[in-house]
């Protein structure tokens, strides 16, 4: 441990919350320095917080010496969202874990903000859907909201941020507040606003969540096409007759560089809702295919479920091929995810490195995933050059980073979005004025 | 100190993608209410980093790496593809090949270097036979107890009850069994175990039986080239091939906790679910024990000790009767944390096959 404030807080923080509560030793500080970006920073101690009321004293003693704070959850983000990289202290939420109150009835379930989604996701899983169906669940709620994750199905349930209604949050100066819904409209803009903030403007400590309820039936096709025009021809077809998809997603170059040979583009698709519609719905679908000369495989509902599981079939890929995956999510006009994709094709090629991505063209959620050789040190230079560009590439296509996974280390500059900036960094101020709350995260000071 | 470990390990080190799907099944995560230090991610983690120099070799680290249950969990979860407990071992043997010896594992390299066998001293096999005892050749099976079932005479002597209600030409191996170095691979002391195993396999020629029946899962799991078949999956066959059958449970408190071996194929499960009246309780997935836990149970007791009231802590809350745990290792060890008393938090505490040898014909 470093710094001379650092060590002042640990000490204080230990003396009020317990030693045991408190990890300082190489070894813990190491382990709490990764997540699932690939990227590294060394916090000066980790504090491992039981209640509201532990946070609350750890923000104040943070102020106090002007030591900044990084909450975790699980550690899976891809964008660095739990790292220290200016130091400070990690604020590990994993032991506040439990189940506060919830009903079978309405899919209500308040929740501490340390629980894994995937132990969220067993508890109504016979009446309603998952909050996140890809099949991993290793993160923790509250981490899902301050990245205000995305799924596969957020053309039809909308992102965490949708099934929020409530938080109890510590805020910047050490104040805990419970902003919880039913409230008048800005209330809701708040609850927005707090989703996705990425960790810097509060801790959620709990949060109350509304889970949908599963549809009466689904339908899920396999489709194979030649290329990734298709797919957008595809949902152009299904906006125009109104068509409700529930979850959209493309896979680009994935067979090729799995199996060597095969379709470059695979998709997957779903609707959902009471069988009339869907009988309606699953016909003209069928048509618009037949119109584009395009194959399909009808997936059988029962299995629908276990459909957008396939996502992670991309750790398939990586296992196969033995090499380590680097993900830069995007977000774009959906006419444009063509016009990205093409550019996350010529940065694979132009740096030599083989990529697949992952879209979802109702969203305009374009995901690219960078395969390389982690002991290649040219190789990992390589791959960092090719975020950073396909990042500047989006950006220049008018889109945005951080739909689905959060921004996190990758930051959005005043060049790349002046006004939002501006706004997000007085809000910051008001409620952060030591700019203690997992600083260098979302936006630039 | 300085670390170089080949490039293979290092390839495969560096592509843990960081999920902490490797987390979820960790008994030790668990134990240590979810520190991440303590999970399997970390210990690939920061492998790599020293693999890539970017942590220092201490003796703190040292004993970190060598001390975890074991259980080798981590490598079903890994949506990469990573086998990640075989890393782990490979990264321990490494160390020791390079020199770095953790002092965690000193006394288990001279206790078998002394006595044959890891475990410790005190270990006299085969007690629960008559003195002259010689295992016969030639017979239909031959019982392979393991050096743990070795310590619970009356364990020993269930399986061994129960195997000759399956076969009528079973031959115990013995005072003169030798250990099969499962653990000893496990902690990476990869020379010391091939010699172990070739010894077990010399000695299992010797007396040339038709089949070897292992009261130790690891050393079914770690040597299948070997040919051994643990314990409850030979009884499930024979229940299978009605050879014997089960008696149902008296009584109506019949709820079940199995701590299932790490090396399981469900076998315990499947044979205690179709017992009539008894209801087997779900367990969690980090809920498991065998003979890989020895280290942490004699190099840190206090943690083996944590591991075992969080289990009971749950069994507890389900209403559990029975505590039943499957591989005789931990329930040697466990027997050994109670001091001999078999009830627990109202729980009755209990191996496998003594819970099997009241309840099979």
């Amino acid at each position: 441990m470093a710094e001379e404030p650092a060590v002042k807080a640990v000490e204080e923080i230990a003396s009020q919350l317990g030693e045991k509560y408190v990890l300082l030793e190489d070894l813990d500080r190491s382990a709490y320095s990764y997540d699932s970006s690939g990227m590294q920073a060394i916090p000066s101690a980790v504090v491992r917080p039981t209640d509201a009321e532990d946070i609350a004293f750890i923000v104040e003693v943070a102020n106090k010496y002007g030591v900044p704070l990084v909450p975790r959850g699980s550690g899976t983000s891809l964008v660095g969202g739990p790292l220290p990289l200016n130091g400070g202290l990690v604020v590990d939420m994993q032991m506040m874990n439990g189940i506060i109150d919830k009903d079978e009835y309405t899919g209500l379930i308040r929740v501490e903000a340390g629980i894994k989604v995937l132990d969220l996701n067993k508890v109504f899983s016979d009446r309603f859907m998952p909050v996140n169906p890809d099949g991993t669940g290793f993160s923790t709620v509250g981490g899902i909201i301050a990245e205000d994750a995305a799924s596969p199905l957020s053309a039809k349930y909308g992102t965490v941020g949708d099934m929020l209604l409530g938080v109890e949050v510590v805020l910047p100066t050490g104040k805990v507040l419970l902003v919880e819904q039913p409230g008048p409209p800005s209330k809701e803009n708040i609850l927005r606003l707090l989703a996705g903030s990425e960790g810097t403007l509060g801790i959620f400590t709990s949060a109350l969540l509304k889970l949908p309820l599963k549809p009466e039936g689904r339908l899920a096709y396999e489709i194979e096409l030649t290329d990734v025009s298709d797919a957008i021809s595809i949902q152009s077809h299904i906006s125009r007759i109104g068509m409700g998809v529930a979850g959209f997603e493309v896979y680009h170059n994935y067979k090729e560089l799995v199996e060597g040979e095969g379709t470059e583009v695979t998709a997957f698709l779903e609707i959902s809702g009471t069988k009339e519609c869907l009988g309606v719905w699953d016909s003209r679908l069928k048509s618009v295919l037949a119109e584009m000369d395009i194959t399909f495989d009808q997936i059988d509902e029962a299995e629908a479920d276990e459909l957008w599981e396939r996502r992670k079939n991309i750790y398939e890929l990586a296992k196969r091929r033995k090499v380590a995956m680097r993900v830069v999510s995007l977000l774009v006009h959906s006419h444009l995810v063509r016009d990205a994709v093409q550019e996350i094709d010529r940065t694979g090629a132009r740096l030599k490195l083989p990529v697949v991505t992952v879209f979802n063209p109702p969203l305009g959620w374009v995901m690219a995933i960078f395969l390389y050789d982690p002991t290649n040190e040219k190789e990992v230079e390589r791959t960092e050059k090719a975020a950073s560009n396909v990042i500047s590439r989006a950006v220049a296509l008018g889109g945005s980073i951080g739909y689905g996974t959060g921004a996190g280390v990758n930051r959005i500059s005043p060049e790349m979005d002046e006004g939002f900036v501006a706004l997000m960094s007085s809000i910051k101020e008001a409620l952060d004025p030591n700019w203690i709350m997992n600083p260098g995260k979302l936006i630039e000071r | 100190m300085v670390v170089e470990f080949h490039r293979d390990l290092i390839k495969e080190l560096g592509r843990c993608i960081g999920c902490g799907a490797c987390n979820i099944p960790c008994p030790t995560f668990h134990i240590e209410d979810l520190r991440e230090t303590e999970g399997a991610r970390a210990r690939v983690k920061l492998l790599s980093m020293l693999g890539y120099g970017r942590m220092e070799l201490t003796e703190e680290f040292l004993s970190y790496i060598f001390t975890c249950m074991n259980c080798g969990l981590c490598s079903q979860y890994c949506p990469a593809g990573i086998d990640v407990f075989g890393v782990i071992i490979d990264s321990r043997s490494s160390l020791i090949d390079m020199g770095y010896v953790p002092l965690v594992t000193v006394d288990m390299r001279d206790a078998k270097r002394r006595t044959g066998s890891p475990i410790g001293e005190g270990l006299t096999k085969g007690v629960w036979l008559p003195p002259d005892f010689q295992p016969e050749k030639g017979a239909d099976v031959l019982f392979f107890a393991g050096c743990w079932v070795h310590t619970v005479p009356e364990v020993a002597m269930s399986m061994n009850k129960i195997l000759q209600k399956i076969s009528p030409s079973v031959t115990p191996a013995g005072p003169s069994e030798p250990c099969c170095g499962g653990l000893t691979y496990v902690i990476g002391e990869r020379d010391s175990a091939d010699e172990s195993k070739e010894r077990l396999r010399a000695f299992i020629n010797s007396l040339s039986p038709k089949r070897v029946v292992s009261g130790c899962s690891l050393c079914a799991g770690i040597f299948p080239d070997l040919q051994v078949q643990y314990f409850s999956s030979f009884v499930e066959g024979a229940l299978n091939s009605k050879v014997v059958r089960l008696k149902s449970l008296k009584g109506k408190k019949n709820k079940i906790f199995l701590v299932p071996s790490c090396r399981s194929d469900g076998a315990s499960r499947r044979i205690l679910e179709s017992i009539k009246n008894a209801i087997v309780l779900e367990t969690p997935d980090w809920v498991c024990c065998d003979c890989g836990a020895t280290l942490i149970y004699q190099a840190d007791p206090d943690k083996f000790d944590r591991w075992f009231r969080k289990i009971t802590e749950i069994a507890s809350d389900m209403d559990a009767d029975y505590l039943v745990i499957e591989e005789v290792a931990c329930y040697s060890m466990i027997s050994n944390i109670l001091e001999g008393k078999n009830k627990y938090k109202g729980m009755k505490i209990i191996s496998f096959p003594s819970f099997l040898a009241d309840h099979i014909s």
